[in-house]
């Protein structure tokens, strides 16, 4: 195993830089005449490095030092002649060109602490002793005294020390080692020869171990009193002549652990008359302090006003047959007439989400709109003899998509994505149905309507964050298929879907661990039977 | 997994050495120990420790929590404090570290910087230009922290409305700053950064807002 030195050079005068740190056994130092940003300042580098200056090699507790042929080097201020200099900790050493001399420090910043462990996961480092301890040559043998109640255990060969083990608790712990040297023979001032005494010495070593992170969360109930409660988890089934809606939502870990409530919604309605289905998910801004009543009002203002502007949209049977057209790749009339269509049926409904926000936050004191900031994903579905229509609107972020399975007929598996989440520069930068840029314009609005129409697929998904994130990451990974084959993989072993209660397995399945994805999840399913 | 990247820039000039240089060391031991025992904290927060007096030093590039170790602070006999420097130094760092969102990448948190020094600027002119310069970068929010009488508060409000003053720089002070600093880490690394207000938990006694 490679050891890793680290080390850096104080610079101690010339221009400040952040180009003084490395973490190589072996470095090599140019005098930057070699490229105009570098401006005369020393670069440190660790190899394809050209015009070399120097060379600093580390070897055991020393560094040697190499200057190269020609060029002006000053070890401690007394110009350097020779090669292989060794070089100790907190010597001083400088480079030079024509104009000026760069003088540096040299700081090992070893210390007599190993890398950070993780409570309950296998553990294994290997360090140099004399790394660790500074000078101990000769070096005899090395005893693990005190693991500290680590469950750590040391093997040696050589002086390079492997510490390893299933680490047990966490917080800092003190390990002991005792260092051996040897009994050994040494000429005296006199000349003749005497025996050195073995020397043993016990060294402490620190290490940290963080605590087990899923140990740390804990479950709080939000305080009595709070406005606009919200139960913690949500699950919802819709069984329509020809297809199976079930959704769940769930407080995410840092919610729970903050003693605050689940700021996600989700909502699922099937009108068995005109045979259209809706699912709406919303997730509430974390820093808007009433999102959840945001996320709520949205699911059901939308989820109220649709049906029936699907249902009036549908009458004529226009739609349908626009449809039908549009499936059958003739599009020149019926994509206009279907973009209508939804700009009239989906942009209202989400319109009145917001007003009905706006109102919510007219009645309450002190509140702005901003206060109940939240995404809308609006989904509707309806299945046709010729295939199966389904148009998004969407605003912020998480996703849609309509997946279509190929491993039981040995097709590839496709995924036609409906929804262009709104991100911004930084993490949690979104749009909410709240922020005034979404509704400036017609084409604004247009812009978020997305339709297709498949004839076969497996299922239609609608998510908020707290699983695109875990489950895709990138917008990118959205786009692609193997995710999304992934993601129905593990659904469909946790959930059965003809069973009895699948809400409640999806509602458990949404429990699942991701390091570092901690938030309120929701997920709509809509599948065909 | 998103993190949070978070920029500790310290003076370590001459008139910190002894007793406050080992008090900022203590107190920033404190801060990563509260800061592993958080969660949300142990899963998101990456650490740089940048130091600065006539020199600017990037002690720690930015490190996740569990990974860190507390670093030696060593300040040198006497000397300026280049403020304005350091700052540019911070910019460039974050230009270089933290990762905005595209296609393929999920983008980090909006970073958060702290500043703590125990006296004014020495070059004026880079001070004036680095006020812009991390104007420019939107930290998520910048907080700073004036440390003892010699420190100039009134110049660390051009940078940020969100400045402090401790009065003794003892280990206790250090201390409570310090976890009042992990404290407002923590909030911000379970919030989410759509309004630019980020509100911070109430400092503790020693800790004094200017307003």
């Amino acid at each position: 195993m490679e050891v890793i030195i680290k080390a850096r050079l104080e610079k101690l005068n010339g221009v400040s830089g952040t180009d003084d740190h490395f973490e190589l056994s072996a470095v090599r130092v140019i005098v930057g005449t070699e490229s105009r940003t570098s401006q005369n300042m020393v670069q440190i580098s660790g190899d394809g490095v050209k015009g070399k200056h120097a060379e600093l090699i580390h070897e055991g507790e020393f560094w040697r030092f190499h200057p190269l042929e020609g060029a002006e080097s000053w070890v401690n201020d007394k110009p350097v002649a020779a090669r292989d200099i060794r070089l100790k900790d907190r010597d001083v050493l400088a480079f030079g060109n024509r104009t000026q001399r760069y003088r540096f420090c040299l700081h090992s910043t070893e210390s007599r602490s190993l890398p950070n462990g993780n409570e309950g996961k296998l553990y294994r480092e290997t360090v140099s002793a004399s790394t660790l301890f500074g000078s101990v040559a000769p070096l005899g043998y090395f005893d693990l005294k005190d693991n500290c109640g680590t469950g750590l255990q040391m093997t040696y060969s050589g002086d390079q020390l492997t510490f390893e083990g299933i680490l047990v608790g966490s917080g800092q712990k003190q390990l002991i080692v005792e260092v051996c040297h040897p009994a050994q023979e040494i000429e005296d001032s006199s000349g003749g020869r005497r025996t050195k005494p073995e020397i043993r010495r016990d060294k402490p070593i620190s290490l940290f171990v963080n605590p087990d992170p899923r140990a740390l969360w804990k479950e709080i109930e939000p305080a009595d009193g709070l406005p606009f409660r919200t139960p913690h988890t949500l699950a919802l089934r819709v069984e329509a002549k020809d297809h199976l809606i079930i959704a769940a939502s769930r407080r995410g870990r840092s919610h729970a652990h903050d003693g605050t409530f689940r700021e996600d919604d989700v909502k699922v309605v099937h009108d068995s008359s005109s045979g259209w289905s809706v699912m709406i998910v919303s997730d509430g801004a974390g820093s808007a302090k009433y999102s959840r009543q945001g996320s709520r009002l949205v699911c059901e203002t939308a989820g109220r006003t649709i049906l029936p502007a699907l249902v009036a949209v549908e009458a004529d049977g226009s739609f349908e047959k626009n449809c039908e057209r549009y499936f059958n790749n003739d599009r020149a009339e019926s994509l206009r007439s279907l973009q209508s269509a939804l700009y009239r049926t989906l942009a209202p409904a989400a319109k009145t989400a917001q007003r009905a926000i706006a109102e919510e936050a007219g009645r309450i004191e002190g509140a702005s709109e901003n206060d109940f900031a939240a995404t809308v994903l609006l989904t509707i579905v309806r299945r046709y003899a010729f295939g199966t229509f389904v148009a998004t609107f969407g605003i912020g972020d998480g996703g849609v998509g309509i997946y279509c399975d190929g491993s039981d007929d040995g097709n590839a598996h496709e995924t036609i994505v409906l929804n262009v989440p709104d991100g911004g520069a930084y993490a949690g930068q979104t749009r909410f149905i709240t922020s005034r840029d979404v509704w400036v314009s017609g084409d604004e609005i247009l812009r978020r309507i997305r339709f297709d129409i498949v004839g076969r697929f497996t299922a239609v998904l609608s998510m908020t964050d707290g699983v695109s994130d875990p489950k895709f990451q990138t917008d990118d990974n959205f786009r692609d298929s193997s995710y999304w084959s992934g993601l129905w993989e593990e659904l469909r072993t946790e959930i059965d879907f003809n069973g009895e209660k699948p809400e409640q397995q999806l509602l458990e399945w949404l429990n699942f661990w991701s390091r570092g994805n901690h938030d309120d999840r929701t997920l709509a399913i809509l599948m065909p039977r | 997994m998103r993190r949070l990247p978070v920029y500790l820039l310290l003076d370590t000039s001459g008139s910190m050495r002894g007793e406050p240089i080992e008090s900022v060391r203590a107190g920033l031991r404190a801060m990563v120990d509260s800061l592993r025992q958080d969660p949300l904290a142990l899963d998101s927060v990456h650490l740089s420790i940048i130091t600065f007096y006539a020199y600017v030093k990037v002690l720690v590039p930015l490190t996740p929590v569990e990974q860190f170790l507390v670093p030696e602070l060593v300040p040198p006999d006497s000397g300026p404090t280049h403020l304005g420097r350091a700052l540019k130094d911070v910019c460039r760092q974050v230009d270089r570290e933290v990762q905005k969102s595209n296609a393929s990448v999920k983008g980090d948190w909006r970073p958060i910087l702290f500043i703590m020094t125990d006296g004014a600027a020495s070059d004026k002119q880079a001070f004036e230009e680095a006020i812009e310069e991390v104007r420019r970068r939107k930290f998520g929010v910048v907080i700073a922290c004036a440390a003892g009488a010699k420190a100039k508060p009134d110049e660390l409000r051009r940078l940020t409305d969100r400045v402090y003053t401790l009065e003794t720089m003892d280990s206790t002070s250090f201390e409570s700053l310090f976890r009042w600093v992990s404290s407002s880490i923590e909030v911000n690394s379970s919030s989410i950064g759509v309004t630019s207000e980020v509100i911070l938990p109430p400092p503790p006694v020693d800790v004094n807002p200017v307003l």
